[in-house]
């Protein structure tokens, strides 16, 4: 048997392993080009090219600074930013962990949505605006701001916004973002405001974060969860290429739908939900106590198949987000922390739940009318 | 035998095919592992073209990345042993003067292998010189000015819903947006339907639809009907498409050489 | 009429349990093995029945992920086909072997199925269809190929005539796997544009198959490897398309026949 000789590919394989030698070296300085997940920033000698999840390229150019060739205006950012209209609570808070809270002057929830207080103090200084719910924004209210960026995950008002000249950042990508995008986002807003070093800061410590819960989960047994809801025809489940999937594996437990692959609230059917929701110890709803999660009993109600998830009954746990677990981006390692708390009470003993809330099997009985 | 003789032929040895093509299957099953984990890093590849991406993406993610090089070094080490090795088969066949008997199965493989250099040729041509202007949006009534010079005008929907109780969570939801398009230019003006798979040429670019809304065609939320689409200029299309073609007309007829041949055969029991 | 995916899938189970029937009546003696015939016929009705349930309820749109769960009823029509031009030892031995491999994928796509995706509105395509259909065509003849090949090695004796036969199901099964390449490529340029849609990494694995079967055709044609050689990569082949090409398209472990 004659065998084929290899040899001549040989300096071609012996090159391979040279790119991974590069990494190292490029970590000690400032890159030049970032991709975070489906985000990128390359920095360029005139101006900074960034690329948003919907794929569009913008310029950031300095203040002043004339606009390079190829971009239509509302593709042009000046930097640094001093207006923003964001449509995400996420986007706010990691506004707010940058320090440019005050930058904010619309979003599309009311005053009273708003559980932070630097939001609702915005509101009351007259700064923020709100432009109007994301399903009836009025694009008035958003030009009568001023706004120097709309941040949005919406990537059906990029037209209106371009003819207002208004440079859009589409926020929101076609797959989910996972842990490392997640906790890496702030690195692409960052240069809008010229706020990198901020960035690196937040940074290192959600890294902290998560070595500290790596740490402390070592060796726990491991619970089942789910993260997701059955909803009138449609259920929708955190694929297991989300940040809250990963968070999960990190944290030493066994995410139930680890396997399902692609867009964050992705679509399964009824039968897989469930089916793993018979193994599940731990459940996380989409809904909020004020729309509806406010027992396991009340979450039966929505929906009659939830009841046959065991987490449901008495010998699992649910846990529905409180309104500012949204909007708390800023306190990201706290909102790690606590969902590695949820898994393992065990090893974080005496944590208080800030963010979720664990829900009783039947809503408190009504105070009697005397 | 000369020296550039020897190179010629040890570039066209069918061994090294072989070993190509097994590293290539060895490279591409890696490649999958690390597409799946990174997969943001190779998305951008069509829209940013292949110099820009080996640049940027590439270079500043080498462990994700290191099998794309690997692979770019492979198909072309293949392109070249593909040319040498059926340029100088075809030449002994038309030197011999053999093709005038069995031509359809001497000449097929041949085909079926510079169909291969066209289809790659076509793909590299592509990425590098092909132009994407993604994540272009559309809201009813507006219009978008094509870089040459084109004018686009979103009119609105011809939508076609699913109907039906099968999958129940698609029930009343558009399966064909069918966006009305007018397109303007200084020698044409006409009406196009664009919708998923079905691309609108004009102007020297292709429209493909990215996105719609809404999605539902009664009812639901509505947020205004708009369109987000790619544009695209491709001018190696052609090349790469044309090398399907011809892959597959060889394959074709390398089958029905096989199959005269067998038919024609002593031993088999349809002769 | 509306089946759950349960039910539907328990046609799937019904299949596969058919299949491992027919392997096992295969080896028990000459009344087995017209049993095993029997049951090779059984178990391909009931997996095309599933096939065509998928494709009932996803149509217009093309069925997710059914590279190993639709596999099996094709294997077993080609492998009748196959059956036909055949006799003595070999059609013994690729009646095993059809019946074990397509007990094999669709035990393991009955136990870990992925039928939980909806599909999504841009498989509504000719060619995501071809791309499917000419797919599982292409698996089918490949996986022949190597049930030849293996006849070859096992029976020496006999070995030329299954090796004649292996290359047979190469180029068929060689054919339908580029015509699905094909149509995924045609696909790509018509939803996106591009010559390749990196969003679906299935695509890198299927040309990661195509191309070993590539070398595997030159090294048929040149001989430039020995028989048994070339007879065990085609054996390897096998292995390679169920971790390459089905392995990504099973689900997690669900336990057959339970609701």
């Amino acid at each position: 048997m004659h065998t084929p000789r290899l040899s001549f590919l040989l300096p071609v394989l012996a090159l391979l392993p040279l790119f991974a030698a590069c990494k190292d070296e490029a970590k000690d300085k400032t890159p030049d080009f970032l991709s975070i997940g489906e985000f990128s920033v390359n920095r360029k000698a005139a101006y900074t090219e960034v690329r948003d999840g919907a794929g569009r390229a913008l310029a950031l150019v300095p203040r002043g600074a004339p606009h390079p060739a190829g971009f239509s205006p509302a593709m042009v950012v000046e930097a640094p930013v001093r207006r923003v209209v964001a449509y995400r609570p996420f986007e706010t808070g990691i506004l707010k962990a940058l320090g440019e809270e005050e930058s904010i002057v619309g979003v599309t929830y009311p005053r009273d949505k708003w559980a932070v207080d630097y939001m609702r103090r915005g509101f009351d200084e007259g700064r923020i605006a709100f432009v109007g719910d994301f399903s009836r924004v009025d694009y008035e209210r958003i030009k009568a701001q001023h706004p120097d960026l709309v941040l949005t995950w919406d990537p059906s008002i990029v037209p209106m916004m371009d003819s207002l000249g208004i440079p859009t950042v589409v926020t929101s990508t076609p797959v989910a973002t996972c842990l490392n995008t997640h906790i890496r986002f702030v690195e692409f807003i960052a240069p809008f405001f010229g706020k990198e070093a901020q960035a690196q800061d937040y940074y290192r410590k959600l890294r902290a974060a998560l070595e500290s819960i790596r740490a402390r989960t070592r060796g726990m047994p491991q619970p089942k969860a789910m993260w997701g809801d059955i909803f009138e025809k449609r259920v929708l489940v955190e694929p297991g290429n989300a940040w809250v999937s990963e968070l999960i594996g990190l944290a030493q437990s066994d995410y139930l739908f680890d396997d399902v692959y692609g867009t964050s609230c992705i679509e399964i059917s009824t039968e897989r939900f469930l089916y793993s929701g018979k193994d599940a110890d731990i459940y996380f709803t989409y809904r909020t106590p004020d729309r509806g999660a406010t027992s396991k009993a009340a979450l039966a109600r929505t929906n009659p198949l939830l009841a046959r998830v065991r987490p449901l009954g008495p010998e699992g746990r649910t846990y529905a987000p409180l309104p500012h677990y949204a909007q708390s981006a800023d306190r990201l390692d706290e909102i790690l922390t606590e969902i590695a708390a949820i898994l393992h009470p065990q090893a974080y003993p005496g944590h208080e739940l800030r963010f979720f809330v664990e829900l009783p099997d039947e809503d408190p009985a009504p105070a009697k009318d005397r | 035998m000369s020296l550039p003789l020897r190179f010629w032929r040890t570039l066209g040895s069918i061994r090294a095919t072989v070993a190509l093509c097994f590293l290539l299957t060895l490279d591409l099953a890696l490649g999958y592992v690390s597409l799946r984990a990174n997969l943001g890093v190779f998305v951008p590849l069509g829209d940013v073209g292949l110099f820009d991406w080996l640049r940027t993406y590439g270079v500043y993610n080498p462990a994700a990345t290191a099998w794309f090089f690997g692979l770019l070094a492979l198909l072309a080490a293949l392109a070249a042993n593909t040319f040498a090795c059926t340029t100088e088969r075809v030449l002994q066949i038309l030197a011999t003067g053999s093709w005038k008997r069995d031509w359809v199965v001497r000449f097929a493989p041949h085909i079926m292998h510079y169909a291969v250099l066209l289809i790659l040729t076509g793909y590299v041509c592509s990425y590098l010189f092909s132009t994407s202007l993604p994540g272009r949006g559309l809201r009813a009534g507006e219009s978008l000015q094509l870089p040459g010079g084109g004018v686009v005008t979103f009119l609105g929907f011809a939508p076609e819903a699913y109907r039906g109780e099968r999958l129940a969570a698609f029930d009343g939801y558009v399966l064909h947006a069918n966006a009305r398009l007018r397109l303007d230019a200084a020698a044409e003006s006409r009406e196009a339907a664009l919708d998923f798979n079905r691309p609108v040429r004009f102007g020297g670019y292709g429209l493909y639809l990215n996105d719609f809304g809404p999605r539902k065609a009664k009812g639901g939320m509505r947020r205004g009907d708009f369109i987000r689409i790619t544009l695209r200029r491709d001018p190696s299309a052609p090349v790469y498409l044309a090398g399907l073609a011809l892959f597959a007309v060889g394959l074709g007829l390398y089958l029905l050489g096989r199959g005269m041949k067998k038919a024609n055969h002593p031993c088999t029991p349809h002769a | 009429m509306r089946a759950s995916m349960n039910e539907v899938r328990h046609i799937a189970e019904l299949s596969a349990l058919l299949f491992g029937l027919g392997a096992a009546a295969a080896f028990a003696g000459r009344r087995g093995v017209a049993a095993a015939r029997m049951l090779l016929v059984l178990a391909t009705a009931c997996g095309a029945a599933y096939l065509g349930a998928r494709y009932w309820r996803a149509w217009p749109m093309t069925p997710m992920f059914l590279g190993a769960a639709g596999l099996p009823p094709v294997l077993g029509a080609l492998g009748l086909a196959a059956l036909r031009r055949q006799d003595g030892a070999q059609r013994l031995f690729v009646l095993r072997g059809v019946l074990l491999l397509g007990f094999a994928v669709g035990a393991l796509a009955a136990v870990f199925p992925k039928d939980f995706y909806l599909p999504f509105i841009k498989t509504i395509s000719p060619f995501a269809h071809a791309l499917l259909a000419f797919g599982l065509l292409g698996r089918a003849a490949l996986f022949l190929c190597g049930i030849h090949a293996a006849a070859a090695l096992a029976a020496p004796g006999a070995g030329e005539d299954a090796q004649r036969r292996a290359f047979s199901w190469l180029a068929r099964g060689f054919a339908f796997w580029t015509l699905s390449l094909f149509g995924g490529e045609l696909w790509c340029y018509a939803g996106w544009g591009t010559p390749v849609v990196w969003e679906d990494a299935s695509i890198i694995t299927a040309m990661a198959t195509w191309f070993f079967y590539v070398g595997l055709i030159h090294l048929h044609l040149t001989r430039s490897w020995s028989a048994p050689a070339r007879a065990a990569m085609a054996v390897a082949g096998v292995g390679l398309i169920l971790v390459l090409n089905c392995g990504p398209d099973l689900g997690p472990f669900h336990p057959p026949f339970s609701w």
